[in-house]
């Protein structure tokens, strides 16, 4: 398999669950879909040429910093506006959970119970604090091992495994009693 | 409906695993994210433009070692004046010397004196 081949192989296994990483992390759906686009081609034009095997915890990094930015961003026009008397954005006001389409087909009940769950599961996640979502989302969604969630983070391992193991808890607590 | 607090960590993360799998997107992500991925393969060769911080420092230099690069070898070939004679070249005057260098030289030669 060629290079670009590999490339669009593996862009195309990790970019619906990229976009739903970035979507928890800025709630829009045209700021996430720009920052997974523009992490797609920083990594291909930037290291298209490194091993398969390092792509994985580069993108991801990548994307880390894209959502970042973003808050960056916000935050400085936010803080503009604050000065100005205040505006807020549109999107502040609408669920991002609530555009997420349901692609399964089910039974209408199962599939509506099924609806309150996830919405459930998603808002808890997207709740998380930033760091422990998004060591959780790398190591359960992405299956990343420590040591790589940890290059993709920029943290140490430990860091991961508090973020992680912190995450679970929260998640265990907010979704008690609520599995289908 | 079953108690979760029955579940250990690992199996309750698979839980949360497929249910996260099994929400799917939208037709119109699903296909944006598509041609954004086509987007990204087709510029794989093509180098990102970089700023012009990056590039200028680097020109500038490589601009200044070609122009004494240059220098020192017309110099040293005698196709350009001597840099001792530089201060007399940047402060001529008189137009004629500099139209007529091949003379000058030739005055000064030797042939002169023998002729």
């Amino acid at each position: 398999m060629d290079n670009a081949a590999a490339l669009n192989s593996f862009l195309a296994g990790v970019e619906q669950r990229a976009f739903r990483m970035a979507r928890y992390a800025v709630g829009d759906i045209d700021e996430a879909m720009d920052i997974v686009q523009d992490a797609m081609l920083t990594l291909a034009q930037k290291y298209a040429a490194k091993p398969e095997a390092e792509w994985p915890p580069l993108f991801f990094r990548i994307l880390r910093n894209r959502i970042t930015d973003v808050h960056r961003r916000r935050a400085v026009r936010n803080g503009i506006f604050a000065l100005f008397g205040g505006r807020r954005d549109a999107h502040d006001d609408v669920d991002p959970m609530d555009q997420i389409a349901d692609g399964r087909g089910a039974e209408p009940e199962f599939r509506a119970q099924l609806d309150r769950t996830t919405q459930r599961l998603e808002a808890a996640v997207a709740a998380l604090p930033p760091r422990q979502r998004e060591a959780f989302l790398l190591r359960v969604w992405e299956g990343f091992d420590v040591a790589t969630t940890a290059r993709a983070m920029r943290c140490s391992e430990g860091s991961v495994k508090t973020h992680y193991s912190r995450a679970v808890h929260t998640l265990r607590e907010q979704l008690e009693g609520d599995w289908p | 409906m079953i108690d979760d607090r029955r579940l250990s960590d690992d199996d309750f993360v698979d839980r949360v695993r497929d249910a996260l799998d099994q929400r799917g997107l939208a037709p119109e992500i699903t296909q944006r994210l598509a041609a954004a991925r086509h987007r990204a393969i087709a510029a794989i060769d093509v180098p990102a433009p970089r700023a012009p911080t990056t590039w200028l420092p680097a020109s500038a230099l490589a601009m200044t070692l070609l122009v004494v690069g240059l220098l020192s070898v017309t110099i040293d070939r005698g196709i350009a004046p001597p840099l001792e004679d530089l201060p007399q070249l940047t402060a001529v005057e008189d137009m004629d010397l500099l139209m007529n260098l091949e003379f000058v030289a030739w005055l000064d030669s030797d042939n002169v004196d023998a002729g």
